[in-house]
């Protein structure tokens, strides 16, 4: 493994850009420092679905040659990254986590890596995930082809889902930033899980073509970093308009660090049962702080709930039935029988079974809640929750316990915050706020369409008040 | 009726087996069972929300 001091493994996009464009390190000793890591750790977080070594070494030189002539293509021009390996890459394996896909290989490169080579990243590895990204439901961690996604804070937990390679693999240090996909809760549930801030897109702000397709109506792409800043830099290089996505939105994505308007402006809403009756008790200290420091930074909190809508049923009928004609050929072949979590297996089975009448009166539901979203952040400028209510499980959990043995807490809560985020398509920014014990905890920022800037800024403001994104943990 | 000690053997074994069947189908018809109950309630749940004829589904056809 490279010399690189083990704490410059965690340095920020910011950081290793500065280094890179002030030649106090090449793109290529860069690119061996991660990729003989991710090689090296990789396996033992159940992370890496497949290096791609010798590609990013081409990659690495020919970013080099660009760097001695001071031509710079963009702040990830020589940084190296991991992506989630529901993205095709021409000519190599992408199992989209699942046994019956495990030989599938694509002609053609997915939009998102295509943006990325363009702006000069070095794709070092491609990280494993949970097998068709969680597909209509799962009960075990080890739903994938890779085994359960390890947590570097505690190898006895598991990293979040269905991102889990990109999440373990940041926390890590194994690369310095990761693309992960959401259809509801995958980039949130791992980045808050890993200790990292990860960003959901608003629908349709990324492309999403040549990317496992689990819900169209749904799947978003995004990044998972070490820091606010970051997830703006890799969104900036990510989105844009493609015609070749049917849900894109043709909207492009320019960073603003100068974000100019005032914090005590911003009107936040909350439930402040969140933080207290329907958080998991260890992780209610962490949560109470960072309700305090969002205060404290003269943000105006005001009390909210969700409109009443049967958010879990409309998610999962929306899902079902999407992934059902989606993996119908796989389903009907039995060849879904291979997948590793009986009830990911069932739960495909079952979505052939769900009506048109059923599919139809979710997605009415669904305008209707972006009806009411539109009223509720009428007045509000954005949502502040846990991002989980405690921290990861055990990989020997089961996941579909919900509040486990606690009873449902009498005062409103947002639970179905990720589900209702998703179903309307507001982008969410997921910020660590503490530990709970030695594990993570976060807290999620909801804003409106295209409001990534505003959560983007305070996101980073909170980030120079703590330093929770900073801690790492040992590997 | 008089009945020998093996065949109140062979009567309790496929008794028992019996009860064993009924008590513990095999884990993947149970848990279709299982998919397929939580697909009905999502169903009563959507059934329940009253919604205006008006409502169109959440997407566009874009000719």
């Amino acid at each position: 493994m490279a010399d690189l001091p083990e704490e410059h493994f965690f340095s920020t996009i910011t950081e290793w850009n500065a280094r890179l464009k002030s030649k106090e390190i090449s793109a290529l000793e860069l690119t061996r420092a991660f990729t003989a890591r991710l090689e090296k750790l990789g396996p033992r977080y159940n992370a890496l679905a497949l290096p791609l070594t010798e590609r990013a070494v081409r990659k690495a030189k020919e970013i080099d040659d660009d760097i001695k002539r001071d031509r710079f293509r963009s702040p990830l021009m020589g940084v190296p990254f991991g992506a989630k390996d529901l993205l095709s890459l021409a000519g190599v394996p992408t199992t989209w986590g699942a046994k019956p896909y495990a030989g599938q290989v694509f002609d053609y490169d997915a939009a998102a890596l295509k943006k990325m080579d363009k702006a000069g990243g070095v794709l070092i590895g491609k990280l494993s995930m949970v097998e068709l990204a969680g597909g209509p439901g799962y009960r075990f961690a080890a739903a994938s082809l890779t085994g359960p996604g390890i947590n570097p804070w505690d190898r006895s937990r598991w990293s979040g889902g269905s991102s889990s390679g990109s999440g373990s693999a940041v926390a890590a240090g194994l690369v310095p930033w990761a693309i992960g996909s959401e259809t509801s809760g995958s980039i949130l549930t791992p980045s808050a899980f890993c200790g990292l801030t990860g960003l959901r897109p608003t629908y349709g702000l990324v492309s999403r073509h040549g990317a496992m397709a689990l819900s169209w109506t749904l799947d978003k792409l995004g990044p998972m970093c070490h820091s606010a800043e970051d997830c703006a830099l890799a969104l900036q290089a990510l989105a844009g308009g493609d015609n070749d996505d049917p849900g894109s939105a043709g909207k492009s994505f320019y960073y603003a660090p100068q974000f100019v308007r005032k914090m005590a402006d911003i009107r936040v809403g909350f439930a402040p049962g969140d933080f207290t009756d329907w958080a998991e008790p260890e992780a209610r200290p962490a949560f109470e702080k960072a309700v305090a420091e969002f205060r404290a930074m003269g943000l105006a909190l005001v009390e909210t709930r969700l409109p009443d809508f049967p958010y879990g049923p409309v998610v999962s009928t929306v899902m079902g039935a999407e992934a059902g004609s989606i993996f119908e050929p796989l389903i009907r072949s039995g060849k879904v029988d291979e997948l590793a979590d009986a009830k990911q297996i069932a739960g495909l089975k079952a979505s052939l079974g769900i009506s048109a009448a059923d599919y139809l009166k979710a997605m009415r539901i669904r305008g209707e809640m972006k009806q009411a979203f539109r009223r509720l952040f009428a007045d509000l400028d954005i949502i502040l929750a846990p991002s989980r209510y405690g921290p990861a499980p055990k990989l020997t959990d089961p996941l579909d316990r919900g509040l486990g043995d606690r009873p449902v807490p009498a005062v409103p809560g947002m639970n179905n915050l990720i589900a209702a985020g998703n179903l309307v398509g507001y982008p969410a920014l997921s910020l660590p706020c503490g530990f709970a014990g030695k594990l993570p905890v976060a807290v999620q920022l909801v804003g409106t369409p295209f409001s990534e800037n505003m959560l983007v800024a305070i996101g980073k403001l909170y980030q120079t008040r703590t330093d929770w994104h900073r801690r790492r943990p040992g590997t | 009726m008089k009945i020998s000690r093996r065949e109140l053997a062979s009567l309790a074994v496929a008794g028992a087996a019996a009860a064993q069947t009924q008590e513990r189908p095999p884990a993947a018809a149970d848990e279709l069972e299982q998919a397929r109950r939580q697909l009905a309630r999502n169903s009563e749940a959507l059934l329940k929300h009253e919604i205006s004829m008006a409502a169109e589904p959440a997407f566009q056809f874009k000719a």
